[in-house]
Formats: C-alpha cells, sequence, structure tokens
C-alpha cells in the first residue's frame, strides 16, 4: 500500500487553545493531568444524587431479595444480638450498665456501633467491588462508598425506635436529650464517612485493609463502650488516658454520646467528646482529600 | 470556521506494570521497597539493574485529532492499539498522563451495554438503574420507560429477574435504555458487535439515525462494514500512536495492509 503514514492535523498552539477554552466554557470539558491536592468535589456530588440514591437503593433491594421474611431480618439481627450479651454480660456476669437495664445500655451501644462497624466493612469494598463499572463509565467515584452509608442508613432507622422505646421505658416517659440526637448523627455520620473513605481507596490498591479490618473491628469493640461500660474501660485504660483513647477511636465518643443523648445514661466527659469531635474532623478533611487524589486514576491501580 | 466538538492535543497515557512476582503490590512491600530505594545509589545498584526496567508502558502517546461537530469519527487498528485507552480517556474513566482534550457539549460514553444490570433486580428495576448510570434524569426515564420496554419486546418478562434472562434478551433490554441517550456527543466502543445479526443491524441502524440527527460520534469498531456505512473519516491507531487519519477507505487500507503481513505468517503456522 502505497499510503504514507500521515502525522496528526494541523492544530492549534497550546496555548490559544487553553486561552479560548476559558469564556464559552460551561459546556466544555476539559480532559488533562490534574495537579495538587484538593478536597471532594461536592457540588458534583450533589449532581449525581440520583444515582447515588439509586446505588443505596440497590444495595437495600438486593439484600433482602429472596429471603422470606425480607425487610425483617434488619431488626432481627441486632435484637438477637442484644438478647445474647444481655444474657451473657447482663445477667451470667452481672457487668454494670449506667443505670439503665442492661439490655437498654446493650442495643443503644449495638445500634450505633453496627451501623458504624458494617457501614465502613462495606465503604472499604465499595470500590473494587464495583469494578465492572468504574472502568466502564464515569461518574465521581465517592457515589459508592456515599450510597453503602445511605443503604445501612435504613437499618439504623430501624432500629432507632426500638432504642428509643427501651430509653422512654427506663425512665418512664420522654427526655429533653432526644433533641440533640440529629448532632450526634452528624457526628456519627462524619466518622463514619471519615473511616470509610479511606479504607475505601486505600483497599481498591492494598486488598490488605479488607483482610485486617474484621481484626481491627474486632478490637475497636471492645475498646468502645459498646457492652463494656466505660468504667470498665477506664478501669483498664486510665482515666488520663481516656481523652487520648477517644482521638485514636473517635466512636468512643459518639457511643457515650448517643446512649446519654437516646436512653438517657450520664453523659460523657467533654474531653472525650471534643476528641472525638476533633478526630471526625481530621478523617474528614484529611479523607475527602486523599480520595480525591486516589480516584483520578484508581480505575489503573484497582 | 465552527470549533471541533472534540479537540486532542498531545494525549498521552502511561501504564505502570509491575513485575511479574509483584503483580498485587502489598502494602508491605510498597513500605520495603520505598525504605530502601534510597540507599540502592549507595549500593551501586540502580533500579534497572533490580529488574525494574520497561516497567512502563505507553498505551497511548501524543494522539492528537480533531472531530468536528456532526462528525462520525471512526477509530480503528490492532488490539493493543490504544482503541480502549483513547476512549476511556474521553470518557474521564481515567485521567492522561500528558496531554489535553476538549470535548464541547453533552457528552455519553457506552463502552458496555447493561451497565450496573444486577442479576437480583428485575427488569424494569434494571431499566430505571442504568439510565441512571447512564446519567438519563429520573424524570426522563419515567417519562420514556413504555417506549423502552416496547422497543426491547420484553413486556411479559418486565417484572422478572434478568438473572432469568436469556443473553439475547438481557442484551435487548439493555440496548433499548442505551438506545434513549439524546446527548451532542456520542463515544461507542465495541458493544454493538454482542447479540446476534438482527440486533446488530438494528443497533448500527439506531446509530446511523443518531448520526443524522447531527451528533457527533465517536465510535471504534473491528467491523470495516459498520465503519464504511456509519463514519465520515477514520483514526487508525498504531501501538499508541495515531498511524493515519483520514478518509475512510484509505484509513482501512493503511489498517489492513499492516495486518495482512502479521497475518500471512499466522497462516504458515501448522493450526
Amino acid at each position: 500500500m502505497a499510503t504514507e503514514s500521515i502525522p496528526a492535523p494541523s492544530t492549534p498552539v497550546a496555548t490559544t487553545a487553553r486561552t479560548d477554552e476559558s469564556p464559552s466554557s460551561e459546556s466544555v470539558l476539559w480532559i488533562h493531568a490534574s495537579q495538587g491536592l484538593r478536597f471532594l468535589d461536592i457540588a458534583e456530588l450533589w449532581a449525581f444524587r440520583e444515582l447515588l440514591f439509586y446505588f443505596a437503593w440497590r444495595d437495600v433491594k438486593v439484600r433482602y431479595k429472596q429471603s422470606a421474611v425480607g425487610i425483617a431480618w434488619i431488626l432481627i439481627q441486632p435484637v438477637a444480638q442484644m438478647l445474647i450479651f444481655a444474657t451473657i454480660f447482663g445477667r451470667i456476669v452481672g457487668l454494670p450498665s449506667e443505670g439503665v437495664p442492661y439490655a437498654t445500655f446493650a442495643l443503644s451501644g449495638l445500634a450505633v456501633w453496627t451501623y458504624f462497624a458494617s457501614t465502613v466493612t462495606k465503604m472499604s469494598s465499595s470500590l473494587d467491588g464495583n469494578i465492572h463499572l468504574i472502568t466502564k463509565i464515569y461518574f465521581p467515584r465517592i457515589v459508592l462508598p456515599v450510597s453503602v452509608m445511605l443503604g445501612t442508613l435504613v437499618d439504623f432507622a430501624i432500629v432507632l425506635p426500638i432504642v428509643l422505646i427501651l430509653g422512654a421505658f427506663a425512665h418512664g416517659g420522654v427526655f429533653a436529650t432526644w433533641l440533640v440526637l440529629p448532632l450526634v448523627m452528624v457526628l456519627l455520620l462524619a466518622v463514619t464517612f471519615g473511616v470509610g473513605i479511606w479504607l475505601s481507596a486505600l483497599n481498591a490498591q492494598y486488598r490488605d485493609v479488607m483482610l485486617t479490618l474484621p481484626i481491627v473491628l474486632q478490637l475497636g469493640f471492645y475498646l468502645t463502650p459498646v457492652v463494656l461500660s466505660a468504667t470498665i474501660i477506664t478501669s483498664v485504660v486510665t482515666e488520663q488516658w481516656l481523652p487520648l483513647l477517644a482521638l485514636v477511636n473517635p466512636m468512643l465518643g459518639v457511643v457515650e454520646l448517643f446512649r446519654w443523648a437516646a436512653v438517657g445514661s450520664p453523659p460523657p466527659e467533654p474531653s472525650t467528646v471534643v476528641m472525638s469531635c476533633l478526630a471526625a474532623a481530621i478523617l474528614v478533611g484529611s479523607g475527602g482529600i486523599f480520595f480525591d487524589h486516589t480516584q483520578r486514576t484508581i480505575v489503573d491501580r484497582v | 470556521m465552527p470549533q471541533a466538538t472534540i479537540r486532542t492535543l498531545e494525549l498521552g497515557k502511561k501504564y505502570e506494570i509491575a513485575p511479574v512476582h509483584r503483580n498485587y503490590p502489598t502494602l508491605r512491600d510498597q513500605i520495603t521497597t520505598a525504605a530502601v530505594r534510597p540507599f540502592r545509589r549507595l549500593l551501586g545498584s540502580s533500579d534497572a539493574a533490580q529488574g525494574l526496567e520497561n516497567t512502563e508502558f505507553w498505551a497511548l502517546q501524543s494522539v492528537s485529532f480533531e472531530v468536528q461537530p456532526g462528525e462520525v469519527l471512526g477509530v480503528i487498528g490492532p488490539n493493543g492499539a490504544g482503541k480502549s485507552t483513547l476512549l476511556r480517556l474521553l470518557s474521564r474513566i481515567t485521567e492522561p498522563t500528558e496531554g489535553d482534550a476538549w470535548i464541547r457539549g453533552k457528552t455519553a460514553s457506552l463502552l458496555e451495554l447493561g451497565m450496573g444490570f444486577h442479576p437480583e433486580l428485575t427488569g424494569r428495576e434494571n431499566v430505571f438503574l442504568n439510565g441512571a448510570i447512564l446519567g438519563i434524569p429520573r424524570k426522563d426515564m419515567l417519562r420514556r420507560f413504555d417506549q423502552i420496554v416496547l422497543y426491547s419486546g420484553l413486556e411479559r418478562f418486565i417484572d422478572t429477574p434478568v438473572k432469568r434472562y436469556s443473553s439475547g434478551m438481557y442484551v435487548r433490554l439493555a440496548f433499548s435504555v442505551a438506545a434513549q441517550l439524546d446527548s451532542d456527543v456520542l463515544i461507542v466502543d465495541e458493544v454493538l458487535a454482542v447479540g446476534d445479526l438482527e440486533f446488530q443491524a438494528k443497533s448500527i441502524g439506531t446509530m446511523e439515525g443518531a448520526s443524522h440527527q447531527g451528533r457527533t460520534i465517536l465510535f471504534t469498531s473491528h467491523n470495516m462494514t459498520d465503519i464504511r456505512r456509519i463514519c465520515h473519516r477514520c483514526l487508525v491507531l498504531d501501538r499508541g500512536h495515531v498511524r493515519f487519519i483520514g478518509d475512510v477507505e484509505a484509513a482501512i487500507d493503511v489498517y489492513i495492509s499492516d495486518v495482512q503481513p502479521l497475518e500471512h505468517s499466522a497462516r504458515s503456522e501448522p493450526a
């Protein structure tokens, strides 16, 4: 064949291309290697909210398909856990429960901890678990881990009324601290988001994360007053180390705050709460930057 | 002169190929490698001496071209030429290593049919999920749902989980959703190669229709009949570089003349 290989067509100089690009840029997409660190694009996440909703809906829907009792499983799991812990730790061992019945104490802790633990576990595999999608189409990758948070929030929303009813029973009525619950939820979601996006970005590249996580969560379960009251934890970790523990494990403050607000156990130390908030802020800030940096070329490394 | 709808300038994509024994680098490996690296030079051995040479691979390099409004550009070339990488970059699935690209107008990519289809979900549920993944707003999906089902011919099975579908049914449903894409720019990988002849004819007809509506299309295929039928110009890629761009017939000639010697040597091997 005589056809000569013809080089690329004459193209305008790079500089003009860049300048004529800016004036009418609202419908022009510029594809290039992005530089520097920045936080996640929240506006873009909002623009993809329908997809976020669909992924969350898919997760919930698929989880209980072809199961006879369906959505009732959401209730069966934490209530069964509560009964097991109430029998072993409450009845047999007779552990302290901060002024409320042990079952109430355990369920309020389990509700929050289970949300955190199961959500970050699912978030950690949300990128590599959707590899067939992220290699085939663009959407902000953050949609995947965030949709997991929404999906598991359904479970939490079903357990929450039971916790509140048990709390009302323990105190013979409704109480004012319930008004603080939305703020506690913000803190819970912030900690979950921060930890979860760190894990999902890391796990996409190093599967070690997924393998280590169950062990870390098991340890966290006992370093958080879920079934062991804070008095037991402080008898092991002396009191002055508690703020440091709350910084390393922000769920400590979250669980204590939630239990105080939902079932009226004694309020946590202010230093614990401050440390948990500080840890949440650090996790969200650093996680948002790390995830954004990773997501640009994540499909090359999954 | 109207501005190009798609323009790429010196676009390049480099991949790091991990040495065979370290296909999945663990965190520990990364840490030890990073810790040892500064001392290698002191010990007089470079990265190359450690067998780390040739761990770079340019899937695409110095790719510059333009696609004018309403034009259908075919991208052809042998496997491994960089067609998919180019489409991935233009679809924003991953970022280029160097260079720039600009796309004017609303863009949709179709690199696979039935993206996000979940076997446990019904046809109806998957239609909405798939529409959301393709970026079609929910209100549009609600409006067009009946049309999608009609187009797929699967009215009776729309509430059956797709795990019970035949592969033909699956593809028909997926394509019916994809046919709803009404963006100005379409980036289409070889998705139409699936399905039987009737399906392929239908899908290529849909692409032709989109082209007649004045949409700009970037399309890859190994089927030269399809390329001839719908493309206005062709880009031939070879080992990551632009081999040729221009007239469709000339491009196909370039591609075929490059391939023939290979085919010949392949034929001389015992089957």
